[in-house]
């Protein structure tokens, strides 16, 4: 488990990251989303030790984070870069022995991800010589060498075309599923709500909010659609409900509790046959425009 | 009724923590593999390659030139009229021979002065030699050929005075008892000064190429991590000491490997034109001279990755190797001409220890343990510039929008 605890990082008289507050449970899948400029990038850079904090602190599984813990980190920066002039597996082979593994664990491992995602047959070819997807590929195989027990991937998906998309978010649930806490950021907010599990807002340097993807959506205005055989008109006589929208018995309310959820509905199927009763939860997307727009 | 969906369970319940993973534990002796792709890389590389065999070259050339010169020296054709200009040149070729010169002298009999005149003319003879009443005269085109003026001047003042002496009455012995200089060096065991003097600009001229060849590909090196952002994923698994430390020791390793080549190829170009003497007085300091090469090149690498670091943009290496190589330009002049005092202060000083030290160990005037002040020195600069080159390096490391100049560098934080 990775946890940020009040982390500050200024440069110069500029606050990039106001005190950042998360953590990333061991299992989840966290994304981490925000605009331009909110710090996302910073503080990845914090957890892997690149820049180094003014104030707070990193914890990984309780304790302060420390080199041999990072060594163990597999780390997918914003700008990506890897070394053109060698070959896909000698690279991967050096970031894995750089890691600790043996130059044999290297190999290995190197090659069941070379294989996983389908470059076996560039394996002996400069990176320089690879189309832009392919090069992405070596990319994300250059985070999970070596079986890292945290990923932080910044921006994995900008580049990939839907089915790589599919093929990562597989690969990253299999870690997740092992157990390794994997953090993400991202600015397709649909992709986030499909693959997290958790969710971080950050806006300007500060966390808006944090909580699974469902809690977060929930934090918005939650509405709900009310479909029945009959009218519509006793809608506006019940306490509690606030109908926005009612027409050809359709009807959109705002609900002031969820005790009101259950007395309506008892009354709608007195009144009639009911068709539909449903939440509509804002999508993550929602959410977050509603959030940063504040 | 609260929700009609449900909340995904947690799965920290249901796995276990993964825990630290007993595989990740610090590469130990990092530098090593840093250091080991550093070579593999760079042995492959097409430039490097062709740079080493070029200077390869140059020097095999350069040792055919003075095997050509040295066949070719002595080697003269004198053209001539008289029948007794042979007596003249079998004498000239005798003397020389006498004083070690290896002097080949054709003569090519002409039937009339004015032939010798016209082949000195057109090149096809390099003297010509005539018999006037006043005595002997050496015709040249536009210059006086040496070789013939040296021995065929002997020649004709030995055949002269020989006449003279026995119209006088005596002998070419009597006349010249007395007449020899004998010659005793005070310090026979040293090296001649002209030996030191070429050793030196041998010494600096390595120095020079290998900052030349090292310097900038090094700083190359460096930056393009930089660049290609993968010192971002390196920083995390490794100390950037041992980035740098296993940079240094590669690059350097390879400068080793490449004097190691030069030095050999030079080394059979002067047994095979026959300076053999001249090498046996300089391999005296060539052992010392690796030793301290590899201490002064490793300090030398240290400032050009410092250099490295600073530039954001291979196209900045230029402008920001522009100081070190200035260092290199001065510490190459200081060390190939001081002499006495200051070059012995030289000697102790990092960089121009290494052009300077050995040279005074071939002249033969280093007590013991000075060579080995000057290594501790050089050592300790290096471990200095190495510290302060990370520093710089951590700091610039996050700079990638614009170029830094050293004092900017050292300003930043972490």
């Amino acid at each position: 488990m990775l946890e940020l605890d009040n982390v500050v990082r200024r440069f110069g008289d500029h606050c990039v990251v106001d005190h950042v507050t998360f953590r990333v449970d061991d299992g989840r899948m966290t994304g981490f989303v925000g605009g331009n400029g909110a710090g996302k990038t910073t503080t990845m850079r914090m957890i892997m030790g690149v820049l180094a904090l003014n104030g707070g602190e990193i914890r990984w599984n309780g304790s302060p984070v420390t080199a041999d813990d990072r060594r163990g980190f597999g780390y997918m920066p914003e700008e990506r870069g890897l070394y053109p002039k060698q070959t896909v597996l000698g690279q991967l082979v050096y970031l894995g022995r750089l890691r600790g593994l043996t130059a044999r664990a290297a190999e290995r491992s190197a090659s069941d991800l070379i294989e996983r995602l389908s470059l076996a047959e560039k394996r002996q070819e400069r990176l320089e010589s690879l189309s832009l997807g392919n090069q992405q590929r070596v990319q994300i195989a250059a985070a999970l060498i070596g079986d890292p027990h945290l990923l932080v991937l910044d921006e994995p998906f900008s580049g990939l075309d839907p089915h790589a998309v599919d093929s990562m978010a597989e690969l990253l649930r299999e870690h997740t599923d092992r157990g390794v806490p994997v953090l993400f950021s991202s600015h397709q907010l649909e992709l986030v709500e499909r693959l997290c599990d958790d969710l971080v807002v950050q806006a300007a340097g500060r966390t808006l909010a944090r909580g699974t993807a469902d809690s977060l959506r929930r934090r918005g205005r939650v509405r709900h659609r009310l479909v029945t055989g009959g009218g519509t008109d006793w809608l506006r006589e019940v306490r509690g409900v606030d109908v926005i929208t009612a027409e050809h018995g359709t009807a959109l309310l705002e609900l002031a509790t969820d005790e009101v959820a259950d007395r309506l509905l008892a009354e709608a199927l007195r009144r009639g046959p009911v068709r539909e009763f449903a939440e509509i939860v804002p999508s993550v997307a929602d959410v977050f425009r509603e959030m940063t727009a504040a | 009724m609260t929700t009609l969906t449900t909340e995904k369970p947690r799965r920290t319940e249901t796995v276990p923590p993964p825990g630290p993973a007993p595989r990740h534990r610090p590469a130990k002796g990092a530098w090593r593999i840093v250091t080991a792709r550093e070579i593999s890389v760079k042995i492959r590389d097409r430039g490097f390659l062709v740079s080493t065999l070029v200077t390869l070259a140059v020097i095999l050339g350069a040792v055919g030139l003075q095997f050509y010169l040295a066949s070719t020296a002595g080697k003269i054709t004198v053209a001539a009229v008289a029948p007794t200009s042979a007596r003249l040149v079998e004498q000239a070729e005798t003397m020389a021979g006498r004083a070690d010169q290896d002097v080949d002298i054709t003569l090519d009999h002409l039937p009339s002065e004015e032939a010798v005149r016209a082949a000195v003319r057109s090149g096809d003879v390099d003297a010509g030699l005539l018999l006037t009443p006043d005595g002997w005269t050496l015709l040249g085109d536009t210059d006086t050929d040496s070789t013939a003026a040296t021995w065929l001047g002997a020649a004709v003042q030995a055949s002269a005075t020989e006449a003279n002496a026995t119209a006088a009455g005596t002998s070419m012995e009597n006349l010249a008892r007395g007449a020899t200089l004998r010659h005793t060096l005070l310090s026979p065991d040293e090296t001649p000064e002209a030996v030191v003097r070429m050793a030196t600009y041998f010494f600096g001229f390595l120095f020079y190429l290998a900052a030349v060849l090292l310097g900038v590909s090094l700083a190359t090196s460096i930056v393009e991590e930089k660049q290609n952002r993968v010192v971002e994923i390196i920083a995390g698994s490794v100390r950037l000491r041992d980035l740098l430390i296993g940079k240094i020791v590669g690059s350097t390793t390879l400068a080793l490997a490449q004097m190691v080549a030069f030095t050999a190829a030079a080394a059979i170009g002067l047994v095979a034109a026959g300076h053999e003497e001249t090498f046996g007085q300089v391999t005296a300091g060539l052992g010392w001279f690796l030793v301290s090469y590899v201490v002064g090149i490793a300090v030398l690498a240290c400032v050009f990755a410092a250099a490295g670091a600073i530039a954001t943009r291979t196209e900045d290496i230029q402008s920001t190797t522009t100081p070190v190589n200035a260092i290199v330009a001065v510490v190459f002049v200081a060390g190939i001409t001081a002499s006495g005092t200051a070059q012995s202060v030289l000697s102790f000083l990092p960089l121009t220890s290494t052009i300077t030290m050995p040279a005074r160990i071939i002249a033969g005037d280093t007590a013991w343990w000075e060579p080995a002040v000057s290594l501790l020195v050089s050592l300790a600069a290096a471990a200095l510039i190495v510290l302060g080159a990370e520093r710089v390096y951590r700091r610039a490391l996050m700079q990638t929008g614009r170029k830094l100049s050293f004092r900017q560098a050292l300003k930043l934080t972490d």
